[in-house]
């Protein structure tokens, strides 16, 4: 694995819990991370985005008023945020896989599930640095490209004819691990 | 910026590429972290601080059987569905942590009752009102982890049993 200084990296937490962003700043703090911002809400968290640099953002889904579906499609709209391609991983405790497609949908770069834990977010932040997706803009979507998987055996509809880009099928990486 | 089009079928619009450059890993990446071992470190944090979430996980339980009580008063009301959700959703977060993993798992199960399409929270309060139960014997440790295990795959067979859709 990369070895990478964390103190170096601006991480922004979104959850309507106070505990549960005490727990994940704890364990960001004890990987390294110095520069830990938090906010209560999708709003806050657009508002903690036009004030300060946010290299990674670790989101809630549930929340009120906005909640971070709406965030993340916000961020990935990209008029009010200096950086739309900027990763966002979503903590929940919604595992179905309709939830994970849902996620994708609205552009989430990676998904860890409740209970956090120290494994799971370290290999997440791991992906986002050292392995990112590459984005895909269509008529209908812009995020991290929602196939990672090679999957050159694919000859159904759909198919991409980039040959560099042979993952055709409709296939969950590592997230799918965390759907129930 | 990398970017490339390219056209899947001529019937198909165009779908752009984007590889945005790696500024994470150049800002981040080094022979010499500050931490050596982040993980030890975090496992170390967490633990150090196991009694907290365990009080909060507690009070989070109690949270749970008030929005439990709002909720089989009145199973319609949406804002008492939603508390319910939360502090479920809330109590996944914090039973491992707060060292419950019983509670984890009948949080689960809670929570697919509560929000699987369809909506079958409200027709089928009575087994809400278990699973709540069966949270907070999980955190009375009043049962033994046979019995609880067998409670859980009851609660959650009977949870799946409502919730698949009909074919």
């Amino acid at each position: 694995m990369n070895a990478y200084d964390f103190s170096r990296l601006n991480v922004l937490v979104v959850d309507d819990s106070p505990h549960m962003r005490q727990l994940v700043r704890k364990i960001l703090y004890a990987f390294g991370c110095q520069a830990i911002h938090d906010a209560a809400d999708g709003r806050q968290a657009m508002s903690m985005l036009q004030k300060h640099q946010v290299d990674v953002l670790i989101v809630d889904w549930m929340m009120k008023p906005m909640d971070g579906i709406a965030l993340t499609k916000q961020i990935r709209a990209g008029d009010l945020v200096p950086n739309p391609y900027v990763p966002v991983i979503m903590l929940t405790a919604h595992t179905t896989m309709q939830n994970l497609l849902q996620a994708r949908e609205a552009g989430v770069t990676e998904y860890l599930a409740k209970p956090v834990t120290p494994r799971g977010l370290l290999s997440r932040l791991h992906m986002v640095i050292g392995n990112p997706r590459p984005f895909v803009r269509t008529n209908e979507f812009f995020g991290p490209d929602r196939r990672r998987k090679d999957s050159s055996f694919y000859e159904g509809p759909e198919r991409r004819e980039d040959p560099d880009k042979q993952a055709d099928v409709f296939e969950l990486d590592d997230m799918e691990e965390d759907a129930a | 910026m990398v970017t490339h089009k390219p056209m899947a079928k001529e019937a198909q619009r165009p779908i752009e590429f984007i590889t945005p450059p790696n500024v994470l890993r150049a800002k981040l990446a080094t022979d010499k972290p500050s931490i050596k071992n982040p993980l030890a470190s975090a496992n170390k944090a967490l633990s150090e601080m196991a009694h907290e979430c365990t009080q909060w996980l507690h009070d989070e339980i109690d949270q749970l059987h008030q929005h439990r009580l709002a909720f089989a008063a009145s199973p319609k009301k949406k804002a008492a569905l939603e508390a319910l959700t939360i502090s479920a959703m809330e109590i996944k977060g914090l039973a491992t942590p707060g060292g419950c993993e019983d509670a984890d798992v009948f949080a689960t199960s809670l929570i697919t009752l509560l929000t699987s399409p369809g909506n079958h929270g409200p027709a089928n309060v009575g087994l809400v009102e278990a699973h709540v139960d069966a949270i907070r014997t999980a955190r009375d440790k009043t049962h033994s982890p046979k019995v609880a295990a067998a409670l859980a795959e009851e609660l959650r067979a009977r949870t799946n049993e409502i919730v698949t859709p009909k074919s």
